[in-house]
């Protein structure tokens, strides 16, 4: 199926795309100190910015090009890879660097260089006090380039280093303004929680460079090439069930905890939240839109290895509906606009997942889409505010902000509603299609699942959606409602040396990693902090910004309003009506996130009447939860939110679920790596073959001092143990 | 043939007594004096091989100038005997005499117990003559016999570093 | 034999020239050193690069002979030998241009340290171009010796001191076991060739009955012991933590790439030739490679001096690289073709440029005849300097394993190969073990790059041209053998199994 493409063809621009951002890098990188020397702060600034966004803007261009291209095909004929160069090529092996143009890789590419364009251009005016304005396009504009090989990649070593790549650009991100400590902390926090998911997806891969290793007999033609995923999914079906249920499971659930890793599913989610210490634009753009359904789009991609196994599937089901509601309920115990942002984040990957987990792997794209188009807008309306506020994050302190910021009102009025599930905005469409293929589905799965009824996951489905829309209603009405201005009534900033010391006591201090300053070190910092902190006061006055953010969040509020009408070519609801009018988004996804072994045909069509009730429910679930919030939160801040207690208090605190993270790895696990050091060299070694006798009559202290100044005669008696074992191995075990 | 068993036993027993001696001895004279009397033994058991250059430079060359100057150094710094340098705890003690007994045990009972009587030769006619020695040394081996002379470069500029360093 | 004429044996000047050419570089600094005995000469390392660059060229010069032995076996003359004495060079070449600044601040002079650099490359040169196991053996020891003064040749500092006389004593001893290794080898084969050992092993059926085979074994074993000493491999690592922390660091990277490039691929030499025995020796290299990755990362973790931390980490590569032996060795009685010869190389390279590119970034913090080697003392050290701590950043992703970098392709060369010779869970022990040493690298880069120094902001010298370049170096080849794979494979293969590989079809599947 796949077509080898001359160097002429039209597919070959997606070179350009992959490459324009690697430009845009290097010159980031190579002059962007130069330039701001060379023209002066504000020029410089004006030049490094347009070149950031400027590779982007041409990238998307050319995505719509080649997408244009890839449509006018038959469905079959949409799928193109482009070879570079043979990157490894070993005996029994190759892995040559090349592309894939499919329809749902270039679903991503629109979504990455189009979302990915206007975030720049936001943050060009979001970023511009910055002093460090170069560095912070420079890791941008790397991060597109990774994420780009990370969808392009045409094999599995290519999506890794994408997949790499671009958690090394959030870590860098999200620990852009490392001079202060949570940000340092939550950039670590990041790349810590990443590597688990990264550990599971590494041996999932290297399973299946087992196994397709071990076939190559099987798999003929382009045998070499056997980890691309055109010559993977042409044989994963023949292949893979030689190896027995445990290796068919394996693979899938292995890979998912690489997904859920990156897409911060339950209980790897752990580090989104914290990363919003990053930038907004970085939020909007890696924490929102692209980076974090990395993992969705890898589920799909390789969904023929998920739906060979159902045992995986329904892993994937009911970790996506449990993350999905349990970050709605966490969210309404955050105050901090962005944490609530990031946790609605989190349920909606959640939904992802779900989609996915009931085979609609082309659904869970369409969620995908629709959520980059919503949030993005949310965050960067969200960061609109925060500038306004002088980078004040606490919803409480907010309130009629619509009097003063009307461009960015309107926006999030539409963000807010397209996610909270109203009809006709985008956010309805996939959010409905989902719940609707969920409960469609759960005859053909209760089969499979030995009696699990997925009825169960449409009604956690139908309850985060009354979550959803009841705690986007809460930080809208917070934010821009009510009677009062009330950052008028907090006091008059006085000089705060209480906050550095808040700060201080919050801290952990260093752990004995290492991965946490010293206690002086963050006085310092927050004190520094300090002295460049405007602080929200009576007299302040919040300030509309200016036009390079006003435009994208118009665009983004433009394809929230129509753009899920559009791609779904409104046909849920012509459906109903007896339309046979095609689902534009499902038949372009068709050929590469179509259910390859399931019986797609069938296993989702339900009666009309059916699906009138599932619409009806669902917007009833949105206007429940718009209408019960807004007449708790149009009056103004309720008592309780001033301090939060009860269930709320321990929703913010994530069910304490953090906490007994940290102390589980942080805390034992550093205890448990000294203990090894102790056990063995000290222990075994020192202590049982030589002290055995001192160690029991407690003078354990001095023999742990004694191998410290390391004496030699212990290091050649361990030498001489290993000997004689080595010896005795040999002479007595071989030759026998 | 058992004669010279025999007279190869005795000797080598000198030579692991006054080995051992090097190290179990506290006093440096003493310690150089059973160095002497090794290296001196060896040399008579490369003789009783008929590998007379071997022996004789063995004898001439160790025991009779490096071991004068070993002598002589001590002498001169007066060197005593290193307190620190004794194993006081007990058990340690005897976890290396167990474990080196083990060592000691496997060569001799697996390795050399095996081989007694398996295979015997006889040397050539010219075995270890000086002709013969001399056209090993420079025909086939005289690669190895080039890399020793970097060998003991090496040894030499190192001991003069260290020595230097001392001084 | 002929009674009167004694002909000298022909010479192959043309294989011996790289070694003559290091040899004779050392000679000349050291007179150079005799002329002008100044503290700080810096005719001596132009000397030295020159010489080293020459000898290089001399490598290449041979390159396109067909491997042959000459020297009536004792000198071994093929692409594995000329790669990895190319490898060496490079070590030396790059330890020669970062030294420079560090011994100017800890006040070593030049013409004690550069001669026994190079002889000691020298050392390792002889160990990898020979099958004889008493020519290895006389290679080892100049090596080591060179090793064991530079050790201990910060004068003054008990650390130092210390280090050297440890290494001293531990490495007599281990060259004791060797040497007796030998001996019992020849007395058990009647050659110190090593494929004396294979010939012996095919004659089993036609020997006596109680031909006492157990003298071999117990060779083979004490070889391999003193192999593990030099290699560090559990439980013969443990002189490596403090000598790598006492010598002086510009050393400490010259031993943890040179010495253990040697050893491996002496290593690979001695197993080749034992390869029939390979069933006796298998388990215990995987046995050792399994200690030696856990142990040397576990214990990484609670280190706080960023000299130990790499010296545990280089315990644990000498694990994976023993895994890439392991695969090499039983691929040879699986396959008609090599697996696993480029991984070793490949990894050896990856290994050598990530090793001695962080210790020259390490050696910065010597200043004014002071060093701090611990994690603190190294905060703030990116704004100090920037572009060294730009390619420390690059060093511990290729150490950790990131992708993009030759340590990752490195690693998952070898973890190809170990499943391709069905020994998945050692790959996947592997894997494990790469996952955990994250941690303890990330902490250097944090210390580096991140941390922000809290009393003396200028403790650390100032970057010369000579480290400049140097980590410049390792930092491209790191990056570059990562991207050039392919070409870098074919480049070392020896030429006539490149031929090979082009006819072969690879080998067919063993699990169906």
């Amino acid at each position: 199926m796949a077509i080898p493409v001359d160097s002429q063809h039209w597919a070959n621009l997606i070179w350009a795309v992959l490459l324009l951002p690697l430009a845009g890098f290097l010159f980031q990188a190579a002059f962007g100190k130069k330039i701001t020397d060379l023209l002066g702060e504000s020029a410089g600034r004006a030049v490094l910015g347009f070149m950031a966004v400027l590779p982007i803007a041409a990238g998307f261009l050319l995505s719509v090009i080649i997408a244009r291209n890839l449509g006018g095909l038959e469905p079959e004929a949409r799928l193109f890879i482009t070879t570079w160069f043979n990157w490894i090529d070993l005996q029994s092996l190759q892995v040559p660097f090349e592309l894939r143009v499919d329809t749902l890789s270039m679903t991503m590419c629109l979504i990455v260089t189009g979302v990915g364009a206007l975030i720049h251009l936001y943050a060009t005016g979001y970023m511009a006090e910055d002093r460090d304005y170069p560095r912070f396009f420079t890791y941008m504009n790397l991060f597109i380039l990774f994420m780009l090989l990370l969808v392009l990649g045409n094999n599995l070593p290519l999506m890794f280093i994408g997949w790499e790549g671009v958690g090394l650009c959030s870590y860098l991100l999200i620990g852009f303004w490392y001079q202060k400590i949570e940000n340092a902390k939550a950039a670590n926090k990041a790349f810590i929680v990443n590597r688990i998911g990264d550990w599971g997806f590494m041996i999932g891969m290297f399973l299946l460079f087992a196994v397709f290793a071990a076939s190559q007999g099987v798999i003929g033609e382009g045998e070499l090439r056997y980890l691309s995923f055109d010559v993977m999914f042409a044989h994963a079906q023949e292949v893979i069930p030689q190896f027995g249920p445990v290796v068919i499971t394996a693979i899938p659930l292995l890979l998912f905890v690489g997904a859920m890793g990156k897409s911060a599913q339950f209980p790897l989610y752990l580090w989104l939240p914290d990363a919003m210490a990053g930038p907004t634009p970085v939020s909007a753009l890696i924490h929102a839109a692209t980076m974090v359904t990395a993992g969705v789009y890898m589920v799909t991609r390789c969904h023929i290895f998920f739906e060979l196994a159902p045992v995986a599937m329904l892993v994937v089901a009911c970790v996506g509906a449990f993350t999905a509601i349990f970050a709605a309920s966490v969210a309404f115990g955050q105050t901090d606009i962005k944490r609530v942002l990031a946790y609605s984040t989190v349920s909606q990957l959640g939904y992802m997942f779900l989609a996915c987990g009931v085979g609609a792997f082309s659904t869970g794209m369409f969620h995908v889409t629709t959520h980059a188009f919503f949030k993005a807008l949310l965050f960067l309306g969200s960061g609109s505010v925060i500038m306004a506020m002088s980078h004040d994050q606490d919803m409480r302190k907010y309130g009629k902000l619509s009097k003063y910021l009307p461009v960015t009102y309107f926006t999030m009025l539409v963000g807010w509603l397209a996610i909270a599930g109203i009809p006709p905005l985008a956010g309805f469409f996939s959010k409905d299609e989902i719940l609707s293929k969920v409960f469609s589905s759960g005859s053909h799965w209760a089969g499979q699942w030995g009696g699990f009824n997925p009825a169960v996951l449409y009604v956690v489905g139908l309850v985060t959606a009354v979550m959803t829309a009841a705690y986007m209603t809460r930080m809208f009405y917070l934010t821009f409602h009510g009677p009062e201005e009330r950052w008028r009534n907090l006091p008059v900033p006085a000089h705060h040396h209480a906050h550095a010391v808040a700060v201080t006591g919050e801290a952990h201090g260093p752990d004995e990693h290492g991965f946490f300053l010293a206690d002086e070190e963050v006085a310092r910092r927050a004190a520094e902090e300090e002295e460049t902190h405007h602080e929200l006061g009576p007299g302040h006055q919040p300030r509309e910004p200016g036009f390079t953010i006003r435009f994208p969040l118009l665009a983004l509020a433009a394809c929230s309003l129509l753009g899920g009408m559009i791609l779904a070519g409104l046909n849920p609801l012509a459906e109903m009506f007896g339309a046979e009018t095609p689902h534009f988004f499902e038949v372009w996804n068709e050929p590469s996130a179509g259910a390859a072994l399931l019986p797609a045909e069938t296993m989702f069509r339900t009666e009309h009447s059916t699906e009138w009730i599932l619409v009806g429910v669902s917007v009833l679930a949105a206007v429940i939860g718009i209408a019960y919030m807004r007449f708790r939160y149009a009056k103004g801040l309720p008592e309780d939110e001033r301090r939060l207690r009860g269930w709320r208090r321990a929703a913010g605190m994530q069910w304490y679920f953090d906490a007994a993270m940290y102390r589980l790895f942080v805390e034992w696990g550093g205890r448990f790596s000294n203990g090894v050091k102790r056990w063995f060299d000290e222990g075994v070694i020192d202590g049982l073959l030589v002290h055995g006798s001192a160690w029991t009559v407690g003078a354990f202290g001095k023999v742990f001092r004694k191998t410290e100044t390391g004496y030699v005669r212990t290091y050649a008696m361990t030498m001489l143990l290993g000997s004689v074992l080595i010896l005795g191995y040999f002479i007595w075990v071989v030759s026998r | 043939m058992s004669q010279n068993l025999v007279l190869f036993v005795a000797l080598a027993v000198v030579v692991v007594v006054s080995a051992v001696g090097v190290i179990a001895t506290r006093h440096v004279m003493r310690s150089a004096l059973s160095l002497v009397v090794n290296f001196f033994t060896l040399g008579i058991l490369y003789l009783g091989m008929n590998l007379h250059l071997i022996g004789i430079g063995q004898i001439l060359v160790y025991t009779g100038l490096i071991m004068m100057l070993f002598l002589f150094c001590i002498l001169l710094l007066n060197l005593g005997a290193p307190q620190m340098l004794y194993e006081r705890s007990p058990i340690k003690v005897w976890a290396a005499v167990l474990v080196s007994g083990a060592l000691i045990v496997i060569v001799l009972s697996q390795v050399f117990l095996p081989m007694t009587g398996a295979i015997e030769t006889t040397a050539p006619d010219d075995y270890g003559r000086v002709r013969t020695v001399g056209n090993w040394l420079f025909n086939k081996w005289v690669y190895g016999f080039e890399i020793s002379s970097v060998l003991l470069l090496v040894g030499i500029v190192g001991s003069i570093l260290v020595a230097k360093r001392r001084g | 034999m002929s009674d009167t004429n004694l002909t000298p044996a022909p010479i192959d000047w043309m294989a011996l020239l790289p070694i003559i050419g290091v040899t004779a570089t050392g000679v000349i600094a050291m007179i150079i050193e005799m002329i002008r005995p100044r503290q700080t000469n810096n005719a001596i390392v132009w000397c030295c690069l020159i010489g080293l660059g020459v000898s290089a060229y001399f490598v290449l010069a041979n390159w396109s002979r067909p491997a042959e032995e000459t020297f009536g076996g004792l000198f071994m003359n093929d692409r594995f030998g000329q790669v990895t004495q190319l490898l060496l060079i490079g070590v030396a070449f790059i330890t020669v241009l970062f030294s420079e600044g560090y011994l100017r601040e800890k006040r070593v002079p030049f013409g004690e340290y550069y001669p026994l650099v190079l002889w000691s490359t020298v050392g390792g040169m002889i160990m990898v171009a020979t099958r004889d196991l008493l020519i290895l053996f006389l290679g080892l020891e100049v090596l080591s010796i060179a090793l064991y003064v530079l050790a201990g040749l910060k004068s003054g500092e008990k650390r130092s001191q210390e280090a050297a006389l440890k290494y001293f004593l531990l490495g007599a001893f281990a060259s004791g076991f060797m040497l007796y290794g030998i001996a019992l080898i020849y007395g058990a084969t009647g050659t110190t060739h090593v494929t004396g050992i294979g010939e012996l092993y095919a004659l089993r059926e036609t020997l006596v009955d109680r031909y006492p085979f157990n003298v071999l074994y117990a060779g083979i074993g004490m070889v391999t012991v003193g192999f593990a000493f030099k290699a560090a491999l559990v439980p013969f690592h443990m002189w490596t933590p403090d000598v790598y922390h006492g010598a002086p660091t510009s050393v400490t990277g010259f031993m943890a790439a040179g010495s253990k490039i040697a050893a491996f691929a002496a290593l690979i030499r001695f197993l080749d030739g034992a390869m029939d025995l390979s069933s006796v020796w298998l388990p215990v290299l995987t046995v050792l490679a399994v200690l030696t990755m856990f142990l040397g990362n576990l214990v990484a973790l609670v280190q706080r001096d960023a000299k130990r931390i790499l010296a545990y980490s280089s315990i644990a590569h000498a694990g994976y690289l023993l895994v890439a032996v392991i695969a090499y060795s039983k691929a040879q009685g699986m396959f008609d073709v090599e697996i696993g010869y480029g991984t070793v190389i490949y990894y050896l390279l990856a290994y050598g440029a990530m090793t001695l590119g962080s210790f020259a970034v390490l050696s910065l913090t010597a200043r004014g005849g002071r060093e701090g080697t611990l994690l603190e003392d190294f905060h703030g050290l990116w704004r100090r300097a920037p572009f060294p701590a730009a390619m420390m950043l690059i060093f511990m992703a290729s150490l950790a394993g990131v992708p993009l970098t030759g340590g990752f392709v490195g690693k998952l060369l070898i973890f190809k190969d170990a499943i391709a010779v069905d020994m998945l869970w050692l790959a996947l022990v592997l894997a494990v073990n790469s996952v955990i040493s994250v941690f303890y690298y990330l902490r250097i880069v944090l210390a580096i790059v991140v941390r922000e120094p809290d009393l003396h902001p200028t403790r650390f010298a100032a970057v010369n041209p000579g480290l400049f370049a140097a980590c410049g170096i390792c930092g491209f080849l790191l990056i570059w053998i990562a991207v050039a794979v392919d070409p870098f494979m074919k480049w070392i293969s020896p030429p006539e199994q490149h031929a090979i590989e082009l006819r072969e079809s690879p080998p067919e599947s063993s699990v169906e």
